[in-house]
C-alpha cells in the first residue's frame, strides 16, 4: 500500500477496530478508541497536506537557486525540481515524474495546484502567481505592483519565492 | 484551528513500553518502541493544527470545480458549490454547514482562513486573487487585474483552513 504522495482512506489504514480484550494497563496499552481517531486523522490529512514546500531565488546570473525544499516523499537530490529562467519574472519549474516514497515505493508525481509568496522586504510591492501546467510542471509569474509587469524581485537569498504545492 | 480533528487527549496520552523493545529499527524489526509511537502521534497531532481543510480548483468561466479534496469523507458529504456571481470579479462559494468526517461523525464546518492563487497562463497583465471568509461555511473569491479590473482569472486555486 503506497503512502504519500498518494492519498489514503481510513479503510486503507485498517478502518475502525475494537479492543481485543479489556485494557489492563492504560500506560502501556493503546485503546482502539484512541487509536481509531488518530488513524482517521492521518488518512484525512493525506488529502489536504501540501505535497511540496520550497524556496528559491534568482542569483546574479539569472539562474534560479533552490534554497529550501521539503516534500512528502524522499527528498534526495534526484527528487529535487529544476527551475529555469524564461524571462524577467517568468520561471518554469519541473518536478521529477516519479519519486520514491518513504516506504521505498516508486510513485508518480501529481501536482494539482498551489500557492506562492514573495519573501522580500522590497517596498515596491510584489506578488506571485503560479500556473499548474501539468502534473509535474508549474509556471511561476512574479509581478511588480508598480507597473503591473513581470519582473525579477532582485537577486540573492534575501529575495525568495515561497511555493506550496498540493 | 482544525474543526475536523480530535484533540491530542482524544488520541490517548503518551505510552510506555510494557516490556523493553528488543527488535526494532532494522530490516527485520518486529517491535516499535513506545517512544517512537509517541513521537509519531505527537507529530500527527501537530499536523492537524496546520493542515488545510479543503482544496478547490475552480474554473469561473464554466462554473466548474476542476479539483476538490477535503479532510472529511467526501463520498458521504456534500460538495462545495458556487452560490452566486456577486459582481464582476466577485464570486460567493460555499461548503455545506456540516460534513461527515472520516469516522462517520457529523462535524460543523467552521472555516477560519483562506488562501487563493490566480492559476492562469497570463504574462501580459498582472492578475491576482484574494479570498474572504464570510461565514462558517461560505467564502468570497475576488479576482483583480490592473488592466482592466475585472474578470482577470479563469482558474483559481483555493485553500481553506
Amino acid at each position: 500500500m503506497p503512502s504519500l504522495p498518494t492519498s489514503s482512506s481510513y479503510d486503507d489504514f485498517g478502518g475502525p477496530i475494537q479492543d481485543y480484550s479489556m485494557l489492563e494497563d492504560a500506560s502501556t496499552q493503546w485503546s482502539a478508541n484512541e487509536a481509531n481517531p488518530l488513524r482517521a486523522s492521518a488518512a484525512a490529512m493525506t488529502n489536504t497536506c501540501f505535497r511540496v514546500s520550497m524556496k528559491f531565488y534568482i542569483d546574479g546570473y539569472q539562474t534560479p537557486q533552490i534554497s529550501a525544499f521539503n516534500a512528502v516523499w524522499n527528498t534526495v537530490s534526484s527528487a529535487l525540481p529544476t527551475i529555469t529562467y524564461t524571462s524577467a519574472g517568468n520561471y518554469v519549474m519541473n518536478l521529477p515524474s516519479t519519486v520514491t516514497d518513504l516506504q521505498g515505493n516508486t510513485q508518480s508525481v501529481n501536482i494539482l495546484g498551489g500557492i506562492a509568496n514573495v519573501d522580500c522586504n522590497n517596498g515596491n510591492g510584489w506578488f506571485v502567481t503560479i500556473q499548474t501546467v501539468s502534473s509535474t510542471q508549474v509556471n511561476i509569474f512574479v509581478w511588480s505592483a508598480v507597473d503591473g509587469q513581470l519582473e525579477d524581485i532582485g537577486t540573492g537569498p534575501t529575495n525568495t519565492i515561497d511555493l506550496f504545492l498540493r | 484551528m482544525s474543526f475536523c480533528f480530535p484533540t491530542r487527549q482524544q488520541y490517548g496520552g503518551d505510552l510506555q513500553d510494557r516490556l523493553p523493545s528488543q527488535n526494532f529499527n532494522n530490516a527485520a524489526a518486529t517491535d516499535i518502541p513506545a517512544t517512537a509511537i509517541n513521537q509519531c502521534r505527537a507529530s500527527l497531532v501537530g499536523m492537524t493544527n496546520t493542515t488545510f481543510q479543503a482544496y478547490i480548483k475552480f474554473r469561473f468561466d464554466s462554473n466548474s470545480i476542476v479539483h476538490y479534496e477535503c479532510s472529511w469523507d467526501r463520498a458521504r458529504s456534500v460538495d462545495p458549490v458556487l452560490i452566486a456571481k456577486v459582481d464582476t470579479g466577485q464570486w460567493l462559494l460555499g461548503l455545506p454547514t456540516t460534513v461527515i468526517d472520516q469516522q462517520g461523525n457529523v462535524q460543523i464546518v467552521q472555516l477560519s482562513a483562506i488562501q487563493c492563487n490566480s492559476g492562469d497562463n497570463n504574462t501580459t497583465h498582472m492578475s491576482f486573487s484574494t479570498g474572504q471568509i464570510v461565514s462558517n461555511n461560505q467564502f468570497m473569491v475576488y479576482t483583480f487585474a490592473k488592466f482592466p479590473f475585472g474578470n482577470a482569472t479563469v482558474f483559481v486555486d483555493i485553500f481553506l483552513y
